[in-house]
């Protein structure tokens, strides 16, 4: 009889602490879960505001991404700078090229057929039409051309 | 020979050149007793056209008034070639005066028709 009331006991003193540690499982501390947020009536132990290992490497991935993109565009800006700087000669160079073809063509353009004339070509040329051979005579005196004229006639 | 005679007279064609561009007056009568009284055609047609190219008074009549001289020369050559050379004078002023002139005044009747024919031509032109 005894035996028997020992036996209950002890399974009783068993399921006993069974619920006990069940009990502190489920009261295990909201350190991390201060709100107690639950799920289908069980608590849910873990920290939803911690992120997940995922999470955390795609925003390192993230990071890095944006950190390669920031070194790459600030590469391109000094590629750019000295592209520039490089460049700058003759940019100023085809600017002058440019302005004095302009100058020219003004001055084509404004540029009258009348302008040309034979005598602003020829200047302190008395004799424009003459010949070279009878420019040389012309200076001398007529009665020495009339002389020369009787020496070979 | 013919070789000599050209170069003979490309000389003479330099010195009445000259003497067509010359300032003084007295070359005009060089180039009428010398010029238009040579034997030699192409002589006279140079003169022809020195004397036409002063464009001067004194040069005009020598050619236009002188039978037998410029434009009323024998040879029908010299004489085309001093009409031509009237005809090309971009002035016809002095010449257009004289020819006026050489129609009413002149006493040989074939002077004043050559001269009425050359007007008419400067006027057709």
């Amino acid at each position: 009889m005894d035996m028997k009331i020992n036996g209950r006991l002890g399974l009783i003193k068993k399921i006993t602490s069974q619920n006990t540690q069940q009990t502190q499982a489920n009261s295990t501390p909201f350190t991390s879960n201060p709100f107690g947020i639950s799920f289908k009536g069980k608590t849910h132990n873990g920290d939803l505001f911690v992120k997940s290992k995922a999470d955390v490497l795609k925003q390192s991935i993230a990071q890095k991404g944006k950190m390669a993109a920031s070194a790459v565009i600030g590469s391109l800006v000094e590629i750019k700078n000295t592209f520039k700087a490089k460049i700058q000669p003759v940019i100023d160079f085809a600017k002058q090229t440019k302005a004095q073809i302009s100058k020219i063509a003004d001055t084509v353009s404004n540029f009258k057929a009348s302008d040309l004339k034979i005598s602003n070509l020829i200047k302190d040329d008395p004799y424009p039409t003459l010949s070279k051979q009878a420019k040389k005579l012309v200076i001398k005196p007529v009665d020495e051309l009339e002389s020369m004229w009787l020496a070979k006639a | 020979m013919f070789k000599k005679e050209r170069e003979e007279i490309a000389k003479l064609e330099h010195i009445i050149e000259a003497l067509g561009a010359h300032k003084d007056p007295k070359a005009i009568d060089v180039l009428e007793r010398l010029g238009t009284n040579s034997p030699d055609d192409e002589i006279r047609e140079l003169t022809a056209k020195a004397l036409i190219g002063k464009n001067d008074h004194d040069s005009l009549v020598v050619l236009i008034v002188n039978k037998g001289k410029g434009i009323n020369d024998l040879s029908p050559k010299v004489a085309m070639h001093s009409v031509n050379e009237i005809l090309s004078l971009n002035d016809k002023t002095e010449v257009v005066k004289i020819l006026e002139d050489t129609m009413s005044l002149h006493s040989d009747e074939e002077v004043r028709e050559t001269a009425r024919s050359v007007k008419a031509l400067i006027e057709l032109s």
